[in-house]
Formats: C-alpha cells, sequence, structure tokens
C-alpha cells in the first residue's frame, strides 16, 4: 500500500516537473497559431532565378520578437459627437447610412465613420482644387500645422510613438508646363517598441491653402496588446530560401526592370507590418515582425540597381498553413 | 424625350448583353465543357430577367460596370511577370459597389483579353477597371504603355508567346474610350505604368490618345502593388458619393505606402470632370487631341513610409 502511495505521488511530481519544464521552455506549442501575413503584391518584375550575397551583419539580429494583437474598436456616440465637433459637421447631416457607415454632409464638408473600426474620413471641398493664388505652406510648416491639429484635439492614440513621412497632390495643365502642388498629406505612421508598423496603419492629415486643414484620414487602432510570449522568428537561411522562392514576400526594385542576376543584401531589419483590412472591419487582427531586406540588384546586363524586399518574420511553425 | 432615353438604354442593355455576358458564356461555350448546358440555361435566364427587369432600370440612369481581372500570369500563362491579385481586386470593388452599378461583365484570367480595352466592352460601360500587370511606354518599344494579358484574344492556348505579343498588350495606340457610340465615362487601370509618361513629350501626346470622350482615367504612373483591400475602400468611397478622383487618391493614400520609394497615384482628363461623382457628373468632354486645354492630370505622390 505503501510503495503504491510512493509510486503515486512520484508520479504527480514527475508530471508537474513535466508541466514546468514545458512551460518554461517555452516550446511553443502553446502559443496563439497566426494567419499567414498577406502583404500587398509589388507590381513590377519579379525576379527568378538569382543569386543573392548576404553582406549585412546579422549576429545582432533578436530570435525572437513580440506579436501584437488589435484591440477591436467602435465607434460609439460620443466619438461621433467629437468628430463632428472638430470637423464643423452637424451631427444631423447624415446623407448616407448603413450598417458599415455613416456619411455626414453639410457646407461642403464630408465626414465618414465606420461603424465596426472605429476609422473616420473628413474632407472638404477644397481637397485637390487649384485656383490662382493657392499657397500651400512648405514641407515643414505643414508638419507643425498637422502635429498641431492632431495634439489640439487629441487625435493621435497614446500608445504609439509616430514616425512622419510627407507626401504631395500636384496638377498638371499644359499652359502652366509644371506640376505645381495644390496639398501636402502629412501621414503619422505608428511606431511600437522602437519599430514601424507599415502596412494600411496610419492617421493622414492634408494641408491646402495657407494651412486650411482639409482631409484627415484615421486608419489606427487606438490598442494593440502584445500576444503572451515572444514567438521564434525564421533563420536568415531561411529568409533567403524564401526569397529565393518567391513565397509570401514583397520585392521592391528599382529601376523596374526584368533579368535580375545577383540580389546583394546590404542591411537587415526588423519592423512590424499591420494586414488590418479595410474601414469597414478587422481583417487580420495580428502585427506581425517583418524581416526588411534591402540591398543592390545586378541585373544580367551588368546595370546595377536597388532592392528592397519584406519577408514575413515569424517562424512557420507558429503560421497556419493553408489559409 | 423620355421614350427615346428609354429606348436607347433598352438598346444598350441588349447590346451589352450580347457583347458582354453573351460573349463570356460564347468564351465557355468554344471549350466544350461539360458546363455547357448550364452555361445555355443560365444565358437564357439572364436574357430573359434581363428583359423582363431591365427597362424598369433604365429610367432611374442605371450605370453600368465592366471588370477585366487576371492573376495567373504565370501558373496559367506561363508568364513571369508571376501572379498578381487581379480577380480579387475586381471583385472587391465590384462587391463594395453593390447596387451603385449593374455590373455587365468581369472577366477573369483566361477569359480576360487584350480586344476588352481596344474594342467595344470597356465602351459598352459607364465604368470600367482592369486589374493586373501593366508595362511601360518603354518597354514595348512604341513608345505606349499597355495592359497586359497572357491570353491572345482567346481563352485556348497558346498563351502568351512573349512579354512583347501584340495581343497580349493593350496599349494606348489601339485604345479609344469615349465618344460617340460609347457609354464610357470612367476608367480605373489598377496596374503599373499605364499613366506613366517618364516625362517625355511624345509618350504624353500618345497618352492622349485614349481620351476620346471618356471623363477620368485613373491609374499610376510608376510601379505600385496590388492589394485587393484597395478595390473595398475605392468601392466604398465611390458607394459614400465621393468623386472618383478623391476616392482613387485616398484608396491609394492608404494602401500603397510603399517603403522604399514613391508611388504616383494619377487621375487624367477633363476639367469640368474633375469632381465627377456616381450621382453627379459632368457632360461628355471632347477629345484631349481635339481640345487640349480642357485637359488635365492631379498626381497624389505618395512617400515611402
Amino acid at each position: 500500500m505503501k510503495s503504491k502511495i510512493k509510486i503515486s505521488k512520484a508520479t504527480i511530481i514527475l508530471l508537474m516537473v513535466a508541466f514546468i519544464g514545458i512551460a518554461i521552455s517555452g516550446c511553443g506549442k502553446t502559443q496563439t497559431k497566426l494567419p499567414l501575413l498577406k502583404l500587398p503584391q509589388w507590381g513590377g518584375f519579379t525576379p527568378h532565378d538569382f543569386e543573392v550575397q548576404l553582406n549585412a551583419d546579422v549576429s545582432k539580429l533578436p530570435g525572437q520578437a513580440t506579436v501584437y494583437k488589435v484591440v477591436p474598436q467602435k465607434m460609439d456616440e460620443q466619438t461621433v459627437e467629437r468628430l463632428c465637433k472638430i470637423f464643423g459637421v452637424d451631427i444631423s447631416a447624415v446623407t448616407i447610412k448603413d450598417k458599415a457607415s455613416v456619411v455626414r454632409r453639410q457646407n461642403e464638408k464630408d465626414l465618414i465613420t465606420y461603424n465596426d473600426t472605429g476609422f473616420y474620413n473628413f474632407s472638404t471641398k477644397n481637397l485637390f482644387d487649384y485656383f490662382p493664388g493657392k499657397v500651400v505652406p512648405p514641407e515643414e510648416d505643414c508638419i507643425k500645422i498637422a502635429k498641431s491639429f492632431a495634439k489640439k484635439y487629441n487625435l493621435l492614440p497614446k500608445m504609439y510613438q509616430y514616425r512622419i513621412a510627407i507626401g504631395a497632390y500636384t496638377i498638371y495643365h499644359p499652359s502652366f508646363n509644371e506640376s505645381i502642388i495644390t496639398d501636402r498629406t502629412v501621414t503619422f505612421c505608428p511606431i511600437i517598441n522602437g519599430k514601424v508598423i507599415r502596412g494600411p496603419n496610419s492617421i493622414d492629415i492634408t494641408i491646402g491653402d495657407k494651412g486650411e486643414i482639409e482631409e484627415v484620414n484615421n486608419y489606427l487602432y487606438n490598442n494593440i496588446a502584445p500576444l503572451k510570449g515572444d514567438y521564434a522568428l525564421k533563420s536568415i537561411d531561411e529568409v533567403i530560401k524564401e526569397l529565393k522562392e518567391n513565397s509570401s514576400i514583397q520585392w521592391w526594385i528599382k529601376p523596374d526592370e526584368p533579368d535580375v542576376k545577383k540580389v546583394i543584401i546590404n542591411k537587415v531589419e526588423i519592423e512590424y507590418y499591420g494586414a488590418t483590412g479595410t474601414s469597414i472591419k478587422l481583417e487580420q487582427p495580428f502585427i506581425q515582425p517583418v524581416y526588411d531586406l534591402s540591398g543592390e540588384v545586378i541585373f544580367k546586363n551588368g546595370k546595377k540597381g536597388k532592392f528592397g524586399v519584406t519577408v514575413p518574420a515569424i517562424d512557420n511553425q507558429y503560421i497556419i498553413t493553408g489559409n | 424625350m423620355q421614350s427615346q432615353k428609354k429606348w436607347r438604354l433598352n438598346k444598350k442593355c441588349l447590346r451589352s448583353i450580347y457583347k458582354g455576358k453573351m460573349r463570356k458564356n460564347f468564351k465557355n461555350l468554344k471549350e466544350g465543357n461539360n458546363m455547357n448546358k448550364k452555361i445555355i440555361t443560365l444565358v437564357c435566364s439572364i436574357f430573359i430577367i434581363s428583359i423582363i427587369v431591365l427597362p424598369s432600370h433604365s429610367f432611374a440612369a442605371t450605370l453600368y460596370s465592366g471588370f477585366d481581372g487576371v492573376d495567373q500570369y504565370e501558373t496559367i500563362g506561363g508568364c513571369d511577370f508571376g501572379d498578381r491579385y487581379g480577380i480579387e481586386y475586381v471583385r472587391n470593388l465590384n462587391n463594395a459597389l453593390g447596387s451603385k452599378f449593374y455590373n455587365l461583365f468581369s472577366y477573369e484570367d483566361k477569359y480576360a483579353w487584350e480586344t476588352d480595352l481596344t474594342g467595344s466592352a470597356a465602351n459598352s460601360v459607364d465604368f470600367f477597371a482592369f486589374a493586373g500587370h501593366g508595362v511601360g511606354a518603354t518597354y514595348l518599344g512604341n513608345g505606349n504603355a499597355a495592359a497586359h494579358f497572357f491570353t491572345q484574344n482567346s481563352s485556348s492556348p497558346p498563351y502568351h508567346p512573349s512579354h512583347q505579343t501584340d495581343a497580349c498588350n493593350a496599349d494606348w495606340s489601339e485604345i479609344s474610350w469615349g465618344g460617340s457610340d460609347s457609354d464610357l465615362k470612367w476608367v480605373t487601370m489598377y496596374s503599373c505604368h499605364f499613366l506613366q509618361n517618364y516625362g517625355n513629350q511624345t509618350y504624353y501626346n500618345n497618352l492622349k490618345h485614349i481620351f476620346n470622350g471618356v471623363h477620368l482615367v485613373m491609374g499610376f504612373a510608376s510601379v505600385m502593388y496590388l492589394d485587393p483591400n484597395e478595390g473595398t475602400e475605392y468601392g466604398n468611397y465611390i458607394s459614400a458619393g465621393r468623386s472618383f478622383e478623391q476616392a482613387f487618391f485616398d484608396a491609394a493614400e492608404k494602401w500603397q505606402k510603399g517603403h522604399y520609394d514613391n508611388t504616383i497615384a494619377r487621375v487624367m482628363g477633363a476639367i469640368k470632370s474633375q469632381n465627377d461623382s456616381y450621382t453627379s457628373y459632368s457632360t461628355d468632354p471632347d477629345p484631349w487631341l481635339q481640345h487640349p486645354e480642357e485637359y488635365d492630370h492631379w498626381d497624389r505622390v505618395i512617400n515611402p513610409t
């Protein structure tokens, strides 16, 4: 009887040790499996049958990274009221309403709010308009105006830091004989733990005549939460293998020409990508790390160019296959 | 006046049914697959339903759409430009447009042909979109950019003898959108380079040839990225009553944020059509080559993030 009790105690201890061991080793069997990251496809020439030369120092690349999950959000009445106030549109000025969105149009202003994502688009009639005497402030001033507007109305979620990019709208007419800038867009790209989150996740503020705010597009989720336990990343060998196989990667090559003979990788970085979907609905809720490879290409005719490649970084054992 | 319009629209419906859905199914019939019975039934049903239903739509100034989407360039066609999300883009765009446009045709992969752009199909609808590969004005050697296909105006092989094969490319010199015999007002070319002239005036003049009364052509003057979600976003903005220009630029702004270089989204067309939306639009413009002073182009330069 005593020996039986002893055996069962030993079994329990053994089981406990095994359980703790599995938990500590973080072998990942219990981690949430992730969907294959859907990257937009580069429209240009895709290289085939090329050599790869790795010049970048990859010794300091992390072996693991955090994956984040979007906290779903809805457009609530309070937020709608606040937005209507900010943009000067009457809350009752509803022109189109459906399950996914509400369009309010008034005084040549237009506000679309999205019920299931909490996103919104605001624009005025002056967007893209050109008229003699229109003065669009220079880039630095537009950045200041956009930052000040975003701060005044608390438009940027606090959980991120931001990298700023600036683009422009132009009009070309033969009589001008040049392109004239009609608006500038300041884009706030979110950064988490020092790494930019790429993809359709940003807040864009467009500035027109004499600093007027002509458009605000918000495509950013207010909160993302880290998933439990870091995820193992692909080895650089695996990344190069996928690069050669052209599987689930996103190219960029300049000039856009065929017949790449050799790819020389000079830099490897880790960033994030969020394929979070449209304004209507949240698609993939996960913000996943990606490898960002860049460097030189050599074409078969000896010409040189530049390239960049984005490769999903999470080890394939955590990726749901068949999606 | 009203009866004249009704007659015109009825004629348009019949013409479109013939040139659109009938042709697509004719493509199937030619293949001699075992779906023939189903197809014949489907065609007859569409024809009968159209005769009954469409005249009542006519009074509401129904707008028609048509799409060409190509995915499997490499898998089916052996084109080493590679497979792309062309079909998904046009399907999403069509879905997002919902009932705002009556979809007359949606040709996909081997059913998408050069002649859909150069012949009567695109001209038979109000809004046409192509999604797939595009080649720039420097590529074909004739100073014309083109929408690229793997087919040679047939759903049967041989496919794609070379990238430069004429039947695989709907180039500017072969396209004439709009005009007295056309309903086409707005075109979206979701492909690389279709509206790019590389700062070259000769290319720019070649490009003007496509504007024979079409109001606006939306596209890219650079390499771009293909993402099916951009179709949804673009269609939603159009459905929300925004102008085609703003809808296209805003969708591009969101989805074309490349990481390494600019993407240039471009809208070209008549100045009076700049603010066209599906609910409110200008009269047909004169061809660009006749009245160049009435045309502009607008660019959205999307910088890397």
